[in-house]
């Protein structure tokens, strides 16, 4: 998901951003750091070398200069997101941005109210699909849960035209959040068994979240599947649910056995419904 | 027969050479503990120091290669039970009888042998300390067997758990049931690498070779098994209970060593965990029992010994115990251990040389070249 979306001159400084999640970036730093950073690339070698990108630990911010380099869009997006897709964002940005601002001189971008309108063309066009595969064993908490994602998503109109006997069996549900206006997020109800045998219907999840019974005999069985998932899709972003119900090892002998960030969730507790929004919430925000 | 009886009382003294895969002991049979332990590897200098006509290659071997300031390049003798390079393991053992005392042609040696070395090796080894070092009379003693004598029993079964694998052998007065037994790579190179993965995060140079030997120590002096493994693992305070710190002097950093201390060992029983398919230890005992012809269960499994260096964490043979409660064949079986089972070879070399075992099975000289 684009966290934000930032335009900056050649000197150095934010003439654009619109923030899309609350990350509290200070746009002229990160202004002067990227034109810095920059002309450093640009100084270090005969050959011209420009920086396009750079990863953080779970976010990733693309450069790309337009204009014949006089400004530089910078999008904050998360590690889990498709290159290809940000690109052609950031292209059809860059074309709209010039269609509607093309006529102006640069240093009229310095009137910030002047780019305000470009709002209008950022926010429908920075939207981005998230699948999320959620893997479990055939178990009475994986019923629980499934329940659970389906309720909260009741108003979805997806969900309201199927009957309450069928919401159990659907396979994808289109999951509603109001703090991401500029993601559409499905969530795949997968069987953790039969991962290692159908691992095609894996391709593009950004996101997998592995509903984790702590006790040894489950973790013995699942972690080779969990190993190859691990391995095959490195890019997306993988966690695990603790059931409190379904085992007694400790969260973060859980997170040493699989390797992977854990989450607690107590399916039977008022709370549920509440810490599962928080689940995913922390997933798609992916900080 | 009488001659070679007549021959050991001829002999000075008996050197004893244990080839492990991961250690090597060698010593005397007056001795009850060997003179040299050291790791069955060596090491070859990363620097060259300018000027010095040295061989670049030169060999660094044993306590020389503990010593050693500089970087080296580890290389292990052995891998997977094989001979790496007959000329450095020729080396090897001849660096090992210079640092003990050199043979004189009225002595005596036995070598412990894996029975998964080639004959073509075994007989390259005799014959090379044959003739570099002129011992009267060699014998040649599986490794398993040695285990079993240790004990001072012929019929038994004997669980050996080395560095690259782990075998089951069952012995009928003192004879091996079948020749390779039960294999499974569940054994100290799992624990080691098991170990690596759980600090991959925190400390991901690890992976090195050059840390090798800090791995091996803290799996030797630190690991230890639980009782209870669910109950460890769900015990919120235990990490902090037992977490100390290790210093990392190449790097000056420290490691916390927490309840990873269980979890590495606990890979023998559980190879799962460090995503190995290999079977568990115990299921490994299971096995070469169900396999057994069922007249001979009984009888063989009185006795399971313990040996190798992934026997000696402590409660390993508690939790044997514990897991052979529950199978009415194993519950009442004598599960023998000596104190250190890294010994349990040397210590059944040591009967070997001090009965009249040596006397009646080992080959002088002139009878092994006639034979070749």
């Amino acid at each position: 998901m684009i966290h934000e979306i930032m335009i900056v001159s050649q000197g150095g400084l934010c003439v654009y951003s619109y923030e899309f999640t609350e990350m509290n970036v200070n746009p002229q730093l990160v202004a002067g750091f990227t034109t810095a950073i920059g002309t450093f690339s640009q100084s270090l070698l005969k050959r011209e070398q420009t920086i396009e990108s750079l990863q953080m630990t779970a976010l990733n911010l693309k450069i790309s200069p337009f204009l014949h380099n006089a400004l530089s869009m910078i999008v904050f997006f998360n590690k889990y997101d498709n290159i290809d897709i940000i690109n052609s964002i950031i292209i059809d940005l860059q074309t709209q941005f010039i269609e509607s601002f093309g006529n102006y001189d640069v240093n009229d971008f310095f009137n910030i109210t002047l780019l305000k309108p470009f709002d209008d063309i950022v926010i429908p066009l920075c939207i981005t699909h998230i699948d999320i595969g959620m893997l479990s064993v055939q178990s009475l908490y994986k019923s629980k849960l499934w329940e659970l994602l389906v309720n909260m998503n009741d108003g979805n109109l997806n969900v309201r035209q199927v009957s309450d006997e069928n919401k159990k069996e659907l396979k994808t549900i289109e999951y509603i959040d109001s703090n991401f206006p500029n993601c559409d997020i499905s969530i795949w109800n997968f069987d953790l068994e039969a991962a290692e045998m159908h691992q095609n219907i894996f391709q593009n999840k950004q996101i997998f979240i592995i509903i984790i019974e702590a006790n040894l005999d489950f973790i013995q069985k699942y972690i080779s599947i969990i190993e190859i998932l691990k391995k095959n899709y490195s890019n997306s972003l993988m966690v695990g649910v603790k059931m409190t119900e379904s085992g007694t090892i400790t969260k973060n002998n859980v997170e040493r056995l699989l390797q992977i960030p854990i989450y607690e969730l107590s399916i039977n507790e008022q709370s549920a419904k509440e810490n599962l929004t928080d689940i995913i919430n922390n997933c798609v925000i992916g900080i | 027969m009488s001659n070679n009886l007549e021959s050991k009382t001829k002999l000075n003294k008996i050197f004893l050479l244990d080839l492990g895969s991961a250690l090597t002991k060698v010593g005397f049979s007056s001795n009850i503990y060997p003179n040299i332990i050291c790791n069955t590897s060596y090491g070859i200098s990363k620097i060259h120091e300018t000027g010095k006509t040295q061989d670049n290659n030169q060999k660094i071997f044993g306590e020389d290669l503990n010593n050693f300031s500089n970087p080296v390049n580890r290389i292990n003798l052995f891998s997977y039970s094989q001979p790496n390079d007959l000329k450095a393991i020729f080396e090897f053992v001849e660096y090992l009888f210079t640092k003990i005392s050199l043979p004189t042609k009225d002595e005596g040696l036995i070598i412990a042998y894996s029975p998964e070395w080639s004959n073509y090796f075994l007989y390259q080894l005799q014959a090379f300390l044959f003739q570099r070092f002129k011992f009267y009379s060699i014998l040649i003693i599986r490794n398993d067997f040695s285990s079993l004598i240790s004990h001072k029993v012929k019929t038994g079964v004997v669980l050996d758990i080395g560095h690259y694998n782990s075998r089951v052998i069952q012995f009928d007065k003192g004879k091996p049931l079948t020749t390779a037994g039960f294999k499974s790579n569940v054994a100290g190179k799992l624990i080691q690498d098991y170990l690596i993965k759980l600090f991959k995060k925190s400390h991901p140079y690890l992976q090195s070779p050059i840390f090798e030997p800090l791995i091996s120590k803290i799996i030797k002096e630190k690991c230890l098994l639980s009782l209870d493994i669910d109950k460890t693992l769900s015990d919120q305070s235990l990490n902090d209970q037992v977490s100390e710190e290790i210093e990392i002097s190449q790097f000056k950093e420290i490691l916390k060593l927490g309840i990873e201390k269980y979890l590495a060992p606990e890979v023998l029983f559980h190879p799962k965990l460090a995503n190995s398919k290999n079977i568990s230890i115990d299921s490994l005992i299971i096995q070469s029992l169900k396999e057994c012809h069922p007249s001979l269960r009984k009888q063989i499994y009185s006795n399971i010994i313990l040996s190798g260096g992934g026997c000696a964490f402590a409660n390993f043979k508690e939790r044997l115990l514990s897991i052979f409660s529950k199978i009415p064949m194993l519950a009442n079986s004598n599960i023998l251990i000596h104190f250190d089972p890294r010994l349990t070879v040397w210590k059944g070399m040591l009967v070997a040389a001090n009965s009249s075992y040596y006397g009646k099975n080992c080959q002088t000289q002139n009878e092994f070249f006639a034979k070749l």
